[in-house]
């Protein structure tokens, strides 16, 4: 009974993982391998010819670049900032408890609610960030519906959604820097930018390992319901990245083979992710 | 002494920039949040768009509630905030309590293929729904599951991340805390039940908080899986006003302000948990 008794606490969950998730992501893995017929649901079996497809198709390259793009420039922007703005808010100035709270918001409003609150801000007759545009460099833009504002106006939505929860972390290992290590930087004559890019920047790279890594999941993934409400990849799919496309294909298109193949390599690339991060971890035991 | 000058002189300059920036980032952040407050109090459609332009968008006067019951008028919004709540909260509940379960067990026992398991849940962590999506569809409908309730719940209860959360929180325990309890005759349920669950506060308010969230904005599956309003959540109910030219801003934001509310009133609650959580979980 006492060497049952593991089992008996893991089984129930895993039970609903593998009819849930696991079995899921085997079929899509089948499916990636077979071909629909375009009559009847008859599937034929085509090997990786899919995947060849999808490495040929110029939309898909595109998706996929322009996927690394967003990504990049979201991510980078983000850690920057969350970074610099946890930083001044562990400065001990006062009422930054309750700024904290405020500023966390953005994080507890969903995708969907974000992109329609941008859509209506970004409006190119009435919205607000015109109006503010004109008035400061003269320009009118139309932001969802032309090159490349619509990309910018991708990533404002989503570094401010994603913000937040960055600078939550950055908050709470900023605060476990040692004070005596600030101390002795401030006593050896260093300004605020070498102390904060120099030594705590670096003390707290682990935590940016994290972000950078969940910012990377969120971007790639989450990005669908902000892309959708905003731009629904327009115009003409520049905003449409590997996400948005993969949903065009299973669902707009109904093509589940390529789609399945699709779900492939971004299940590929998040193992890697995932591999990359556990590596690095495991470095970081060695050397504590 | 001139040392000591300076760095007085430095933090008061610090302090000012820190203060300019923060009042800069505070309308970058709130803005559109404030902004969809006081456009879902105008009752009147074109003096929305007229205000647009200008920062009286952001005073809402007059103040009225009439896109709240207009809302409330134009679709049975009753209904969607009881099916939200209802999937969300089981969901989460069960979640927590199976997750948890098995990070436990994952974490305290040592049994034969506990290292293989560990390691599929860990390099299998993030499967993004959208991926397996279109094979959930298929089972869950020969299964005869859609529009329902359960079709919403059960397939999003456990979920690799989150046990790897509980895992790394549980594998921190000192060995003496289960040794002295199984010396006194409490059964592995009731350590973990007892003693385990209490200790884990942190980490229980940040999965549950991850959890809710997601589960809570989660639109592509509900819209896959329901036909009415009847087991409809808020998200996808959301669409119908979308739906329909010219596109009723009021409501809009009403609708949205109501979505949004109760996320931020839970996240002020636990939010002091969800920051403690952060430099606990070991991921610092």
């Amino acid at each position: 009974m006492r060497k049952l008794y593991p089992y008996l606490l893991l089984i129930p969950t895993f039970v609903i993982i593998i009819m849930f998730i696991y079995y899921p992501a085997g079929s899509a893995l089948k499916l990636s391998l077979y071909k629909t017929s375009p009559f009847g649901n008859r599937t034929i079996y085509v090997g990786l010819r899919n995947f060849r497809q999808l490495f040929e198709d110029p939309e898909y390259l595109y998706a996929v670049r322009f996927t690394l793009i967003y990504v990049s420039v979201s991510v980078a922007i983000t850690i920057f900032m969350s970074f610099i703005i946890a930083y001044m808010l562990t400065r001990g100035v006062p009422g930054t408890r309750i700024y904290r709270t405020f500023l966390f918001a953005p994080y507890a409003v969903s995708p969907a609610i974000a992109g329609t609150l941008w859509t209506f801000l970004l409006n190119p007759v009435v919205g607000h960030v015109n109006y503010f545009f004109a008035k400061l460099f003269g320009i009118q833009v139309a932001w969802l519906t032309s090159k490349p504002y619509a990309f910018y106006a991708l990533i404002f939505a989503t570094v401010w959604k994603m913000l937040p929860f960055d600078m939550i972390f950055y908050i709470a290992s900023i605060q476990d820097v040692s004070l005596d290590i600030i101390e002795a930087s401030t006593l050896d004559g260093a300004n605020t930018m070498t102390r904060v890019w120099r030594i705590i920047f670096p003390l707290v790279s682990p935590i940016t390992f994290y972000l950078v890594i969940m910012n990377i999941v969120t971007t790639m993934f989450s990005s669908f319901a902000i892309v959708d409400v905003m731009t629904s990849g327009g115009p003409g799919g520049y905003t449409t990245n590997m996400i948005y496309k993969l949903y065009l294909d299973a669902f707009t298109f109904q093509k589940r083979g390529p789609a399945a193949a699709e779900s492939m390599i971004m299940f590929a690339i998040m193992l890697v992710v995932t591999i990359i991060y556990f590596s690095f971890a495991e470095r970081k035991v060695h050397y504590q | 002494m001139p040392a000591e000058k300076s760095r007085k002189k430095l933090t008061l300059i610090d302090k000012s920039i820190s203060y300019t920036l923060m009042i800069l980032l505070a309308i970058f952040f709130l803005f559109p949040l404030i902004y969809m407050i006081s456009t879902s109090l105008n009752p009147d459609e074109l003096d929305i768009l007229k205000r647009m332009g200008s920062i009286k968008a952001f005073i809402p006067s007059p103040a009225s509630l009439k896109n709240y019951s207009d809302v409330f008028a134009r679709m049975p919004f009753g209904r969607f905030i009881f099916n939200s709540v209802l999937i969300v909260s089981l969901t989460v509940l069960a979640g927590l309590l199976v997750n948890s379960m098995m990070a436990f067990g994952l974490a305290r026992f040592t049994f034969k293929g506990r290292g293989l398991l560990v390691s599929i849940i860990v390099a299998l962590m993030i499967i993004p729904f959208e991926t397996i999506a279109v094979p959930l569809l298929l089972m869950t409908n020969k299964f005869g599951w859609l529009d329902s309730y359960h079709v919403q719940i059960i397939p999003f209860i456990a979920n690799p991340f989150y046990i790897f959360l509980f895992y790394q929180f549980f594998i921190s325990f000192p060995k003496a805390l289960e040794e002295a309890a199984l010396i006194d005759g409490a059964s592995w349920f009731k350590i973990y039940w007892k003693i385990a669950l209490p200790l884990s506060k942190p980490i229980l308010a940040s999965v549950a908080i991850l959890h809710f969230l997601m589960q809570w904005g989660f639109f592509l599956w509900p819209l896959m899986v329901t036909r009415g309003p009847e087991y409809r959540p808020l998200p996808v109910a959301m669409q119908v006003f979308f739906g329909q030219y010219p596109r009723d801003w009021g409501d809009i934001m009403a609708f949205a302000t109501m979505m949004t509310a109760p996320v931020l009133i839970l996240f002020v609650v636990l939010q002091g948990q969800y920051v403690k959580s952060v430099s606990q979980t070991g991921i610092k």
